[in-house]
């Protein structure tokens, strides 16, 4: 009988000790885990324009990781924080690049594409006034052309809106439709088509 | 006087290598300007004709070159115009 209440002291001291040890990294992790939602917060502010895979990506992990701490595993949490961490440096990085590059590539389109616009507009309004259509240019390719210029303005006007509004990858996309429209007008005006809108 | 054979109407003329075309955006690769190298006998009507199929719109290509011509009957045969 004395050996079974030794037996059951001595469990009861372990298991104490157990809950203590646990208890004690409690703190940590919840600094840890504080310290993970301050990195991934911070990346996604551009990370969820530019790179929201990679946002959704932290997201789940930080998921994981808070799933983690309320089941009490904190060990696990200390384990796993610092790597979440770095992963959230990392896209915070690469989601930096990616708005660098893509606001080189609309500060290109946006002085760039308002020249070939007007350059249609002039032609077509020329053209409009004149009382015999050069060869190779009929009314109905001045028709089509007046129609595509029509196409342009909207289309640009609306990646402009979308640039306005921070969303550079949608106004790049909207201004890539616009180049592939106006080289088709140009074309038909005999025009020469620049560079820039060459595929 | 030589005689120059007519030129492609709708060639783009050598207005310089495209590294000095090209800002660091790349908006000059943008540009499109239309450009006519005049040639013997070209008058502005002629060169609109061509253009516009109108010789009577002469005025907007005299209009587009004021920085290089004085008066719209004095031409030079190799001189570059932006064809508006």
């Amino acid at each position: 009988m004395r050996r079974a209440i030794n037996y059951f002291v001595v469990t009861i001291f372990i298991g104490a000790v157990m809950i203590g040890c646990g208890a004690g990294d409690k703190g940590p992790a919840e600094t840890a885990l504080k310290g993970v939602d301050e990195a991934v917060t911070t990346a996604k502010a551009d990370a969820s324009k530019y790179l929201p895979e990679q946002a959704g990506s932290l997201d789940a992990q930080v998921a994981a990781l808070r799933d983690k701490f309320n089941k009490g595993d904190y060990k696990a949490v200390l384990a796993d924080a610092p790597t979440i961490t770095a992963k959230a440096q990392e896209v915070a990085s690469a989601a930096a690049a990616k708005k660098a590059e893509l606001t080189k590539s609309w500060e290109g389109l946006s002085s760039g594409m308002p020249k070939v616009v007007e350059a249609i507009r002039s032609r077509v309004d020329i053209l409009s006034q004149s009382k015999k259509l050069p060869k190779g240019i009929s009314s109905e390719t001045l028709a089509q052309a007046k129609a595509g210029l029509n196409q342009i303005t909207e289309q640009w006007n609306a990646a402009t809106e979308a640039s306005k509004d921070g969303n550079l990858a949608d106004a790049i996309s909207k201004a890539s439709s616009v180049k592939v429209k106006a080289a088709e007008v140009l074309t038909l005006l005999k025009m020469p088509v620049p560079e820039a809108l060459k595929v | 006087m030589a005689e120059k054979k007519n030129p492609d109407p709708w060639a783009i003329p050598d207005i310089g290598t495209e590294s000095e075309n090209k800002s660091d955006t790349g908006a000059d690769s943008f540009d499109a300007t239309q450009w006519h190298e005049v040639t013997k006998g070209e008058t502005l009507w002629k060169i609109a004709e061509q253009y516009y199929g109108d010789g009577n719109l002469y005025p907007k290509i005299f209009d587009a070159n004021r920085d290089v011509l004085k008066d719209p009957n004095k031409i030079s045969i190799g001189q570059k115009l932006r064809i508006p």
